[in-house]
């Protein structure tokens, strides 16, 4: 008998949904893996496009440390993120 | 570097992410951003900027084709510094300094010889020494040296060797022997380390005549033979007759001099003046300058060759006395190297050609010489 594999479950659920992964690291620096664009760069503000939603890093003297097709590294000094969906 | 502004400056850091463009130090700034891409990478933006109405300012040009430019018209520093670096490669491939070091008694000039006779001297290229072999020709050279070793640091030739302990010269102790006297004289003073003295203090003895006795007596009538030792000291007298001739024709420097310059690289050796000598008759001095930095010898240096006329001359000695008991005093240091003169008395005399000094000298020295004894 042929036994059948659920692969939802063998897969990670965060690479399943098409969910962005920020990992923040103190107020100094956050990862955000799944982005697809930068919709506003400025110091104090930058917008970074996923395929779910809108992420807003607030803060000051903000800048990207790097920048790949799906993800990017923002350093700085954070006061606030906020998910624009 | 350059500075992006127009409307939504966003789309040109998409389009540089997307289209894999090489590019860091992103900053943002009024009105856009700032970043940096190399210069190819630049040219192929100019096609994306037309379609996102972006303009682009180069603010700043780090590199070397930029530096480049800069010495278009100053083609020669470049060359220079081009240069500089060739010839400096190309020297540290040359030995420029050779030291030696743990030699004691015998002279660094002959060391120097041989290691030039042998390949290791300023000018040699570095890599075509065969060490191990030129090691073993300057130990063949150099019977005097026990141990040997070069090493090429650089441009450095470190030469350290290790000479050979003499051996003192053996005494068989075995062999008896009797102690005779080498010249007539008179005893003056006698030590015996072994034997049976014949002689003492104030004896006359002649040529030959036996000092020290090998033979010994023992207590009980019976003789036996011993290796007979001592020092004899006796006055023994000499003759000696020192001349010097009247007049001598010698070459004299007179004041005229010329200097005459040569230059050294490594190996090579050009004239740097063209000076004529023009003397029938002369003597040169030659001196090696050496350019130093740091107290470190670079491979260049200018050897100078002093050149002084000569003239023949007659002269006639007039303080004939004087030149004679300067010349009996350097003949006496040779003479009596191991004797010590207890008087002298001199006379003067003198013919057509010569002038003459005769001294008797009266001196002390050890008369012991030793005398093997036979024993059939």
């Amino acid at each position: 008998m042929k036994k059948s594999v659920d692969l939802h479950k063998l897969i990670p659920a965060t690479l399943q949904s098409n969910l962005p992964v920020a990992e923040i690291t103190g107020n100094r620096e956050i990862t955000i893996e799944g982005s697809t664009g930068v919709l506003k760069y400025e110091s104090d503000n930058i917008k970074v496009n996923t395929k779910a939603m809108v992420l807003s890093v607030s803060g000051r003297n903000l800048k990207l440390k790097y920048l790949s097709s799906s993800s990017l590294i923002i350093g700085g000094t954070i006061l606030s993120l906020e998910f624009i969906v | 570097m350059f500075c992006a502004k127009g409307r939504f400056t966003e789309r040109l850091i998409n389009i540089l992410n997307t289209k894999g463009f090489l590019y860091w130090d992103i900053l943002p700034s009024k009105d856009g951003f700032t970043a940096a891409m190399p210069i190819g990478e630049y040219k192929r933006l100019r096609h994306y900027l037309f379609r996102t109405g972006i303009k682009t300012r180069v603010v700043q040009r780090v590199g070397f084709p930029f530096a480049r430019t800069k010495f278009k018209f100053r083609a020669g520093l470049l060359i220079g510094g081009v240069l500089f670096v060739v010839l400096l490669f190309t020297f540290s491939k040359f030995i420029w300094i050779t030291t030696v070091s743990g030699n004691k008694e015998i002279p660094l000039s002959k060391i120097t010889q041989v290691l030039n006779k042998n390949g290791i001297h300023k000018g040699v290229y570095a890599k075509g020494i065969n060490i191990k072999k030129t090691e073993r020709n300057i130990i063949k050279d150099l019977p005097d040296i026990r141990w040997i070793s070069i090493n090429i640091t650089g441009s450095n030739a470190e030469v350290e060797i290790k000479e050979k302990y003499k051996s003192p010269k053996l005494v068989n102790k075995k062999q008896p022997c009797n102690v005779k006297s080498s010249k007539d004289g008179v005893i003056v003073q006698a030590n015996v380390k072994e034997g049976a003295k014949f002689v003492k203090k104030g004896s006359a003895v002649i040529k030959g005549q036996l000092l020290i006795s090998g033979v010994m007596e023992d207590e009980t009538g019976g003789s036996r033979l011993v290796h007979a030792d001592g020092e004899i000291f006796g006055r023994t007298n000499y003759e000696k007759t020192y001349k010097l001739p009247k007049s001598r024709t010698m070459s004299i420097p007179t004041h005229n001099t010329k200097e005459r310059n040569q230059g050294n690289i490594l190996w090579l050796s050009f004239p740097m003046d063209f000076t004529h000598i023009g003397y029938e008759n002369y003597k040169s001095i030659t001196k090696e300058y050496c350019l130093t930095v740091n107290d470190v010898e670079l491979p260049l240096w200018v050897t100078r060759e002093y050149i002084s006329e000569l003239k023949n001359k007659n002269i006639s000695i007039k303080n004939n006395k004087t030149a004679l008991k300067v010349y009996s005093k350097l003949c006496e240091a040779f003479f009596f190297k191991n004797k010590q003169i207890e008087s002298n008395s001199c006379t003067y005399r003198q013919d057509k050609k010569y002038y003459y000094l005769d001294v008797k000298y009266t001196v002390i020295e050890d008369l012991a010489r030793k005398s093997k004894i036979i024993v059939n």
